[in-house]
């Protein structure tokens, strides 16, 4: 890319906007991801015994392994509602973007 | 150029045939006998993916077809790809087995082989899109110097890529000595064989589709065993891990965490490497390339986050239906009361007690398939790394042909198939496991933190991302071989010098300092034009404006 038009490009409001949230965006919704992890992860170091407890009295189930299933789901629904939010936002100022500048 | 290719990919199915039932021969004397339903089901496989390299064939004409399969892969069949690259027979068979032996520990891996999807998409998937062409490399060295950022990328590729491979060959030798009755040779030269033909014919569109089918027939397997197990307890969790605590010999510790992990610091290390090493698997982000655009790219990313989240929570409920349905029964154990192969053969054990020998050799031809498309990513993204970042754009400058290129390329890929045999081979008595870990460390601490700050970080220079780089790999190699896998079960030292088990915690930060550090005091005018240039890759970035399109066919 000329470096003129990326001048051009970068000083449109458009442009200004789509940065700020779709970079605000991603970065939050990795952070929930790091920290749903890693929060897991150190549960696993420092309280095992935590992962141990069952769900509710009488079930077999432990806490440990009803919150991997969620964080298996939880990624998931994650990439399904950023896929959606981009989709659905963040292509439209896109493409006008592209219109004005292409 | 129809009829010689396809003569080929019949003559090889024919030796593959031929292989086979010498085998038999071989098997019949030495070891246990062949296992037919398993055999005609992997040599239909053959023949299927055969056909498909054919066909692929004749559509790979110029270097963005090898590389990339044109740019035409629809978001979902990327998906799907990415989750056939991803889920090796490591994970379907190591996984179910740990879960088998551990209960819960088997789910630590699976969560970690997974979170790293979603940072991918939230901060990597359609910026990579957008600036690259055909490997990781095209984007670190997107406005830094070609050569030394080209060179390490391709080397640390090269070596993330080659480790990955013995650990398929040597999982693919074992796993069909026990299966199919075969010789360990026999089997890793078959794969090796079968995998140089899919890529040097069909270069990236035949292995998407070698990987998409395997895909759906590995889902489709472990659904059907999941189900099965699922089942025959009413579909009621809380019954069949009633069942399994009460069978297990570690009864209720099987559902809490346990001895996998040893201490804080090796857990934490194993989850960066787990989260961030996806990140930097070469053959995985090779396949960004093959999207139309960004937001097919990052459709994939979803797709495939649904499959691998839905395969590891089948694993999960194989690995105890395993516990219930295979521990139990002394057909599947040996005199010493373990498990016929080891716990990794749980899966297929468990398969044989859900289907007969029929499911069984289901099973197996899957687990075969899955280890070829798995080594056939693998071969491409190193042939890649050779013939269009060391090759093209390090040696030549650029100014190679299309033809050339793709000529150095298959080169590259029969000689890294060769490779690959000649290291499954040399490697068969070797644990393999801490390859594996070493892939994804080495992935997280050079490639991952490169490719990272080339996208975000303005300051970056040629001199930063080739110190960083370097540091990261260097100091993950280095921990590794200092630590318990290398040093006392490999050398025979009897104490380990590095205390933990991974090496991520320590070699992922060395390479962000170093990079960091080796930019900011980088003063050159190089330096000066790098940073200069990072403004308009930074808008190509987020828009796509001037990215690579797909071509027309």
């Amino acid at each position: 890319m000329k470096a003129d038009l990326a001048e051009r490009i970068a000083s449109d409001p458009d442009f200004q906007h789509l940065i700020k949230r779709r970079t605000g965006y991603g970065w939050m919704m990795a952070f929930i991801i790091i920290v749903v992890y890693f929060t897991f992860i150190l549960l696993i170091a420092y309280n095992p015994q935590l992962l141990a407890t069952k769900i509710s009295a009488g079930s077999t189930i432990s806490v440990g392994i009803a919150a991997g299933f969620l964080i298996i789901i939880f990624s998931f629904v994650m990439t399904g509602l950023y896929v959606h939010k981009a989709n659905a936002q963040f292509d439209e100022i896109t493409a006008k973007i592209k219109e004005s500048h292409e | 150029m129809k009829n010689p290719l396809l003569m080929l990919a019949g003559l090889a199915a024919l030796a593959t045939a031929t292989l086979f039932s010498t085998g038999a021969f071989a098997a019949d004397a030495a070891q246990k006998s062949i296992n037919v339903p398993a055999v005609s089901m992997f040599v239909i496989f053959v023949v299927l993916t055969l056909f498909i390299t054919w066909w692929a064939a004749q559509r790979t004409r110029t270097t963005k077809d090898f590389y990339a399969a044109g740019g035409n892969i629809t978001g979902f069949q990327n998906g799907l790809a990415l989750a056939g690259d991803y889920m090796s027979a490591a994970s379907f068979l190591g996984i179910a087995g740990l879960v088998y032996a551990n209960g819960f520990d088997g789910l630590i891996y699976s969560i970690g082989f997974l979170v790293g999807w979603p940072i991918m998409l939230f901060l990597l998937a359609e910026k990579l899109r957008n600036l690259g062409k055909y490997t990781f490399a095209d984007v670190a060295s997107y406005r830094l110097s070609q050569i030394p950022t080209r060179t390490v990328a391709a080397i640390s590729s090269l070596i993330v890529v080659a480790m990955y491979l013995i650990a398929q060959m040597v999982g693919a030798g074992k796993l069909i000595e026990i299966l199919f009755g075969l010789p360990y040779n026999y089997a890793v030269v078959i794969v090796g064989v079968l995998m140089i033909l899919y890529v040097t014919l069909g270069g990236m569109l035949a292995t998407t589709w070698v990987q998409i089918i395997k895909a759906a027939l590995l889902l489709s397997g472990a659904t059907f065993m999941a189900l099965s197990v699922l089942y025959a307890f009413g579909f009621d969790f809380n019954a069949m891990f009633t069942k399994a605590i009460e069978i297990s010999p570690k009864h209720d510790a099987i559902m809490a965490p346990g001895s996998l992990i040893h201490d804080p610091i090796s857990a934490i290390s194993l989850g960066l490497a787990l989260m961030f090493g996806v990140a930097g698997l070469p053959h995985i982000l090779m396949r960004f390339f093959t999207v139309t655009n960004a937001k097919e790219a990052r459709k994939s990313v979803f797709v495939a986050t649904g499959f691998i989240g839905y395969f590891y929570v089948l694993t999960f409920i194989i690995g105890f239906g395993a516990i219930i349905m295979v521990s139990t029964n002394p057909a599947y154990l040996d005199a010493a009361h373990k498990l016929i192969g080891g716990d990794n053969m749980a899966a297929i054990h468990l398969s044989h007690a859900i289907g007969g020998n029929i499911f069984l050799g289901f099973i197996s031809a899957v687990a075969f398939a899955t280890i070829l498309a798995v080594v056939s990513g693998l071969t491409l993204a190193g042939a890649s790394a050779v013939s269009h970042d060391l090759y093209a754009s390090a040696f030549r400058h650029g100014r190679v042909d299309e033809k050339t290129e793709m000529r150095v390329s298959r080169y590259a890929t029969i000689t890294l198939g060769i490779l690959a045999i000649f290291l499954g081979i040399a490697f068969e008595k070797q644990n393999i496991a801490f390859m594996v870990g070493l892939a994804f460390a080495i992935a997280a601490s050079a490639n991952f933190p490169i490719l990272f700050l080339a996208i975000y970080w303005k300051n970056l220079t040629t001199r930063g991302a080739v110190m960083g780089g370097l540091g990261g790999l260097l100091t993950a190699v280095i921990l590794v071989i200092l630590s318990k896998s290398v040093w006392v079960d490999v050398l025979g030292y009897s104490k380990a010098i590095m205390p933990y088990a991974y090496p991520a915690l320590f070699s992922m930060p060395v390479a962000f300092v170093f990079a960091w550090f080796f930019s900011i005091t980088d003063n050159s005018a190089r330096a000066a034009e790098e940073r200069a240039r990072f403004h308009a890759q930074y808008v190509r970035s987020e828009t796509g404006i001037g990215a690579e399109g797909a071509v027309k066919h």
